[in-house]
């Protein structure tokens, strides 16, 4: 760089005014403009004056765990930059997007405040429709959440005329308004059709041209059977093809038939997917054009052809939840896990089922990079846990699981007594001293383990077995700093 | 008594002890990282925390240096249960610990607190900003919080009116 062209460093303040540089500032997010009054005096000063400013949109996402849903919303009404930090938690909530691995249900609809139109509240809504302030205020601004239940059944609070109702006054919402919802939950109750369905949800998809999450369910539960892909479905899907939502990254969807069939087909930049569908789960066609950025999938495993759908995604998925309501072992299991072995870093398999008691499993968890683990095995019981010796990045393993019950003296005996198991892993009856395990040595990077040995029925009662009592349901914690000091005792130990 | 340096944004140094230390899940993760990777097992682990500023860096540990017999509580699983219950955590000393202290200084140990891990603080502080927001009118919380409305023309109206919407559910 020649002397000409070199720049000399000037101080903010020789370059605009205080005034010119906080408006600058009032287009950055309150993150960036902290860091920023990090560097310079002038621009600290200013940090000193605006902390409670610029520090609420930050540390709102921890403060809001304390306050009702009336006094999130005032906050809005405080400042600019509060109305930032609210309206920035409440539509990108984390809660809106995960899947989350601990809790056996997916939470569609985040916490927040939020509006449901329900066919209650259609009255609600036709009377903001026809009101002065329609075009005024926008019901969906603050969360742009949408939430919506349609009921078509004919009964005495709900009929076809009040269900006509809705839909106009649905429609002429989102007419207005539909571009600016992010968040939609939509739940049906049956009486209509799979392709009446299908067209109606596929009119208010249009109007919602920028969703980023996407719920589609059914209030009943129970799908009628016809919805069951059909070959003139198939055509409707072709036909009347559901838009390319572009900025959809999460679909939950629980309605089979065309719906799910075409979702998956269109909806290509999914990142997450939960499939409670018992029927259709990942229609072939899928494995065409697969889902690539797909890195969440929550799916039920009910029929054996679920399974031979499972092993032909090819997504790079880091988290995966596996519900098993058909019969299946766990070598089936394993070995469409195995597809994923590169990336999948969060497992959780819920087993349904009951069966035999698994003497061995033959088939290796081949998952080297899965941090977490949790199996749900309800009345199964594991014998040898030598299948999760690939997995040697393992750091939180969480198990449910059926436990013999025996005293604590014949625990003892047993675990001195069996080293025929032949088993690597020392596991069938350490359940409750873990420490004496070499588990720790096994997987270097194990932090917490958990056993729950509650039984559904028979949560944590005590009985007597002979002279000793026995508690059926217990839950064990271990985690590495307990083990290294139980190490450290251990070794103080006099040696007799 | 081993110890470990903590040093602040702006430069200052604290000497403290890896025990208490340790009671951070930030800090203990970071002494960790350094055990692994240097050589020496004697070395004194070093930790710069270029977020935090030295006037709050010093509250922190003045907090955990007065609550480092106390249990340790579960860091957050997941967003859905992060609240923790400040009430049974709330000593008097703590009272006495946030009482002078101005609305700016405990949002920024909120901050402090979550990004070094130390569930007790982020607790207190949480529920005292909460206290000052719940029950007040807008302006109460403006005059609390030392903040002057910046809306323009009818934006005050049409939020007002916006989160009609959130509310009437």
């Amino acid at each position: 760089m020649t002397e000409e062209t070199r720049i000399e460093p000037k101080l903010p303040l020789e370059i605009f005014s205080m005034e010119v540089w906080c408006h600058i500032f009032s287009f950055l997010p309150a993150k960036d403009v902290v860091t920023c009054t990090h560097t310079t005096q002038a621009w600290s000063n200013f940090y000193m004056d605006e902390r409670t400013v610029l520090l609420m949109q930050l540390a709102f996402p921890h403060i809001s765990k304390y306050l009702n849903k009336a006094e999130i919303a005032k906050c809005r009404q405080v400042c600019r930059s509060w109305r930032r930090g609210v309206d920035d938690l409440l539509q990108n909530h984390p809660l809106h997007y995960d899947i989350q691995l601990k809790s056996n249900e997916v939470r569609v609809a985040p916490p927040t405040p939020g509006k449901t139109f329900t066919p209650s509240k259609v009255e609600e809504l036709e009377r903001f429709i026809g009101s002065w302030e329609y075009g005024r205020s926008n019901p969906l601004s603050v969360t742009r959440t949408l939430s919506y239940e349609e009921d078509a059944r004919d009964s005495p609070n709900f009929n076809a005329r009040v269900t006509y109702r809705q839909r106009v006054a649905v429609k002429g919402l989102l007419t207005v308004f539909g571009s600016e919802v992010w968040h939609c939950r939509l739940v049906f109750t049956e009486g209509d059709g799979p392709s009446d369905l299908y067209k109606r949800v596929r009119s208010y998809l249009i109007l919602m041209p920028n969703l980023k999450t996407l719920s589609i369910f059914y209030a009943g539960g129970h799908l009628p059977p016809n919805y069951v892909m059909a070959p003139s479905l198939q055509q409707l899907v072709e036909d009347e093809p559901l838009p390319h939502l572009n900025n959809l990254v999460k679909l939950c969807i629980g309605v089979g038939g065309p719906l799910e069939f075409s979702s998956l087909l269109t909806f290509t930049t999914l990142q997450k997917l939960y499939c409670a569908n018992s029927f259709n789960f990942l229609p072939l066609p899928v494995q065409k054009q697969s889902l690539n950025e797909l890195e969440q999938l929550h799916a039920f495993i009910i029929n054996p052809g679920d399974w031979y759908k499972l092993l032909n995604v090819r997504s790079p998925l880091k988290v995966l939840k596996l519900s098993i309501v058909a019969s299946a072992r766990l070598e089936t299991v394993f070995r469409c896990v195995d597809n994923f072995g590169e990336t999948l870093k969060h497992f959780s398999l819920h087993i349904n089922i009951e069966r035999d008691v698994e003497r061995r499993i033959s088939k290796l968890l081949e998952l080297p990079e899965l941090e977490t683990l949790k199996i749900s095995a309800g009345r199964n019981k594991f014998c040898n846990i030598d299948f999760l010796l690939p997995c040697t990045s393992l750091k939180n393993l969480e198990m449910e699981l059926n436990v013999s019950v025996v005293s604590k003296r014949i625990r003892e005996k047993m675990r001195r007594d069996t080293t025929s198991l032949d088993a690597i892993v020392k596991f069938l009856w350490y359940e409750d001293a873990m420490y004496e395990s070499n588990i720790w040595e096994l997987f270097p990077h194990l932090q917490n383990l958990e056993l729950n040995t509650a039984l559904p029925k028979r949560k944590f009662e005590t009985r007597t077995w002979g002279p000793y009592p026995i508690t059926i349901g217990t839950r064990y914690k271990y985690n590495r700093e307990e083990y290294l000091a139980h190490v450290q005792r251990r070794s103080r130990l006099p040696i007799n | 008594m081993a110890l470990v340096r903590v040093i602040s944004s702006d430069g200052a140094a604290f000497l403290v002890s890896q025990r208490l230390a340790k009671r951070s899940g930030k800090l203990k993760t970071e002494i960790e990282t350094f055990r692994k990777s240097s050589d020496n097992s004697e070395a004194q682990p070093e930790i710069r925390i270029v977020t935090i500023r030295a006037e709050i860096l010093r509250l922190v540990l003045q907090w955990l240096q007065q609550h480092q017999n106390d249990p340790v509580l579960p860091a957050n699983q997941n967003e859905q249960d992060g609240r923790g219950d400040a009430e049974m955590g709330q000593s008097q000393w703590d009272r006495d610990f946030l009482a002078p202290m101005d609305l700016g200084i405990v949002m920024e140990l909120i901050l402090a607190a979550n990004h070094l891990e130390v569930k007790g603080l982020l607790d207190i502080t949480c529920k005292l900003v909460e206290s000052k927001i719940t029950g007040r009118t807008v302006d109460e919380i403006r005059t609390a919080f030392k903040l002057k409305s910046d809306f323009k023309g009818n934006e005050e109206e049409q939020t007002r009116l916006e989160n009609r919407w959130c509310v009437e559910n």
